[in-house]
């Protein structure tokens, strides 16, 4: 027996179900993207050997060459005078410098990205002078061999010459000491 | 036409335009910053539309004014002088930026979503709206009255003259 109550209640079809449910995923899908940051690209390096660079000094006449880098963890930090966020990394990439300086199983480099010495001096004389040494890159080109976007961005190199992580923005304590151990070093 | 009906028409439309216009190449009609002049710059401007600049937000490498751009339009025609074939220098950034860098991502794997999603949503809102409009022609259809039901007299006549 049928009462009014029910047969004035529209009805629900399966195929209105299915088609809310595929809504509601989409919805769902599209809300998850809201979420994330729209520039952000995923290396293509990492797992791969690092590419060639010989670049000329920042503070010197001599090269910042990645064959004269092999065998040893290596750290590459791209930065340059105009990148903001760089400020905010510059105070731990000068203090873990000093402390690679004294030892051995592990090195730093820096790239500066896009920039001219002048400006990169003063970078250095407002925030602290580099602890290491950093290649020039004015055209970009060594950067778009390492597929960067977006400083500050920061790579992790094994022994063997293996990009094992990259790391984009500024870097942090954890950042850093975990990224490291990627590379066999410990902090 | 009801306003559901407009609605329903709009909405459909607003869904499937985009759908349908979003996965094509966008090509320079404002900013140009290269003249064309001979074969080798309809490469560089054919390659550059297709490559997305990796600094800037689904631009081209040709439509954006922003350096990195400038330096990879640069090495377009370095390559092209050089003698590569457009799949190498395309290859040659999917190399460094992988898909991200192709402004019409390749249909393979999960990107086929990418290509068939807007399809389907083309069809199946289609199906519904005519499903849909053709219900609600019957229901007009059903609903309206055969013939006027009261006849017009002498004496309406007389009120509608000024």
């Amino acid at each position: 027996m049928t009462t009014l109550a029910q047969s004035q209640a529209p009805k629900l079809r399966p195929w209105k179900l299915v088609l809310g449910g595929i809504v509601m995923a989409m919805l769902a899908v599209l809300a998850w993207g809201l979420t994330r940051d729209p520039s952000y690209i995923p290396s293509q390096l990492v797992g791969r050997s690092v590419p060639a660079f010989a670049l000329p000094e920042l503070n010197g006449n001599g090269t910042v060459a990645a064959d004269d880098l092999r065998g040893t963890p290596l750290v590459i930090n791209f930065w340059a005078s105009w990148c903001v966020s760089c400020r905010a990394e510059h105070g731990l990439l000068t203090g873990f410098g000093r402390e690679v300086a004294s030892r051995d199983d592990v090195r730093i480099v820096g790239i500066n990205y896009r920039d001219a010495p002048a400006a990169a001096a003063r970078f250095q004389d407002e925030l602290g002078t580099f602890s290491y040494r950093s290649g020039q890159d004015p055209s970009g080109r060594t950067g778009i061999d390492f597929g960067v976007y977006g400083l500050p961005e920061t790579f992790f190199i094994d022994r063997d010459g293996i990009v094992m992580a990259r790391h984009v923005g500024p870097l942090t304590e954890a950042a850093l000491k975990h990224n490291l151990s990627l590379i066999g070093v410990t902090r | 036409m009801r306003p559901r009906r407009i609605l329903a028409i709009v909405l459909v439309a607003a869904l499937a335009v985009p759908a349908v216009a979003v996965p094509v190449s966008t090509t320079s009609v404002l900013a140009q910053p290269v003249k064309q002049q001979d074969a080798v710059d309809a490469r560089v401007f054919a390659i550059g539309a297709k490559l997305r600049c990796p600094v800037c937000q689904s631009e081209t490498i040709l439509d954006s004014h922003s350096s990195s751009a400038k330096e990879m339009l640069r090495i377009v025609r370095e390559q092209i002088d050089a003698g590569r074939s457009d799949v190498e220098i395309v290859g040659y950034f999917h190399d460094r930026y992988g898909d991200y860098v192709l402004m019409q991502p390749p249909a393979r794997g999960a990107n086929h979503v990418l290509w068939v999603l807007p399809l389907l949503i083309l069809l199946v809102g289609g199906l519904w709206l005519a499903r849909w409009l053709g219900r609600s022609r019957r229901a007009a259809a059903a609903a309206a009255p055969a013939a006027p039901a009261v006849a017009f007299t002498e004496h309406d006549l007389e009120r509608l003259k000024l």
